[in-house]
């Protein structure tokens, strides 16, 4: 049985809906008006069962695998069977991608109505169809927004390709690791690999790929809106030229302050330093906000100052408690 | 981001000494301009440091005079010696 999910554009009573189904019950693409794009590689038991395989690595080879002895023969022997499955798994990925880029090419998108999201169209279905779909959905907002289809299929299809190329690359790279971490066929067994080939078949999927970069952009989009409602919100402040006396030591602490190593090691030191310094972090900063935040709240300490030359070494002693001034 | 105002009377060369301060000990200076009453200045503590300073200079025909091997950092109208005036920050490569 076909299991993907075909997307179909419909116009529907003089306005353009997308609606998802089965690919079963919506399968006949004679329906006017309609194009389909499916959204993931053909699953390799689909048309291989009854000449090939039930699934792979077969019942048969499982069994074979189980009943050598352990060492090289039977390292040999799965590392066979999982590069047999890997090549045929690529294949039909391969296909896929083929089919997915002609799908693009004929599909009938001369509408306003992106092809991957219309937040709306989930209501039309229903269950775990409708799920997958909303997830989709995020994508785009404003389905109602002219948009170019050109441009969606030129700059889109291929970050979503990309993604579910790492996605697989990933799972590849986890399978090889295990087949090398266990010379003697010991524990990485042909079952085990079978479920590892299972996720990197899975990773052809267009859900998935769209799923992930849907969070990254998501995440992005918020952190870059955060930082600008902050900015936005943020007071002027009059500010005085720092004395040539005072500025060597303000650069001496702001250079050190910078020199802090991003990351779990840097962390720490950047979280006291801005409890030292009571400066209040946003939640969720990242590790560059957080260390601007702290060099803003400095500055703008030391050229408001009516004592910097006080207010500087105070300072000083609050960071050298916990990273060296050079 | 440093959003800081400067007096409106101060000289450009003491203009071009804060600008000078804050983006060694903050960020590379990001746009300039005025309230009325100051000039603004906003850095970005985010980026790297300039690897050298921007100066800033007094717009001539309303038309950035750029140094040989400088670029242009941003252009806004600010009060130098009490006189708004349209200004260019630029910066030697």
């Amino acid at each position: 049985m076909q299991t993907g999910v075909r997307i179909l554009f419909q116009t529907m009573a003089g306005r353009r809906f997308a609606s998802l189904a089965s690919a079963l019950a919506l399968a006949p693409l004679g329906l006017a008006g309609c194009a389909a794009i499916n959204g993931m590689q053909e699953p390799l038991t689909a048309d291989q069962a009854a000449t090939i395989r039930l699934v792979c690595p077969t019942q048969e080879q499982r069994a074979a695998s189980d009943a050598m002895a352990d060492g090289v023969g039977k390292r040999t022997y799965r590392d066979g069977v999982v590069a047999d499955c890997v090549k045929m798994i690529d294949g039909k990925y391969a296909d896929f991608k083929m089919r997915l880029h002609k799908d693009a090419a004929i599909s009938n998108l001369s509408t306003d109505l992106l092809a991957l999201g219309l937040s709306g169209a989930a209501a039309l279905t229903t269950g775990a169809t409708a799920n997958q779909f909303a997830e989709g959905a995020t994508v785009v907002t404003g389905a109602r927004t002219a948009i170019n289809k050109d441009v969606f299929y030129e700059q889109t299809l291929p970050a979503v390709e990309a993604a579910m190329d790492a996605n697989r690359s990933k799972i590849l790279a986890s399978i090889i690791n295990a087949e090398k971490s266990d010379p003697d066929g010991k524990s990485y067994t042909l079952a085990a690999a079978g479920i590892d080939l299972d996720s990197y078949e899975q990773a052809g999927n267009i859900y998935t790929a769209i799923a992930g970069l849907t969070q990254t952009a998501s995440n992005t989009a918020q952190q870059a809106a955060a930082t600008v409602t902050v900015a936005q919100e943020q007071p002027y402040y009059v500010a005085k030229i720092v004395a040539p006396d005072i500025f060597p030591r303000l650069l001496r602490v702001t250079k050190a302050i910078r020199s802090i190593p991003a990351g779990p090691p840097g962390q720490p030191l950047l979280d006291s330093i801005a409890k030292a310094l009571a400066v209040p972090i946003q939640p969720g900063a990242s590790f560059v906000t957080e260390r601007a935040d702290i060099l803003n709240a400095i500055n703008q300490r030391i050229h408001t100052s009516s004592d910097p030359a006080t207010d500087m070494t105070k300072i000083e002693q609050q960071v050298s408690a916990f990273i060296t001034l050079p | 981001m440093a959003k800081i105002q400067f007096p409106a009377s101060s000289s450009l060369a003491d203009i071009n000494t804060i600008v000078s301060q804050y983006e060694q000990a903050d960020g590379p200076l990001t746009s300039m301009g005025n309230d009325g009453t100051y000039t603004t200045l906003t850095f970005n503590a985010e980026a790297d440091l300039p690897a050298n300073v921007a100066v800033v200079a007094a717009q001539v025909n309303n038309q950035p005079v750029i140094p040989p091997n400088s670029v242009v950092v941003c252009t806004g109208t600010i009060f130098i010696a009490g006189t708004l005036t349209p200004a260019a920050a630029t910066r030697a490569n």
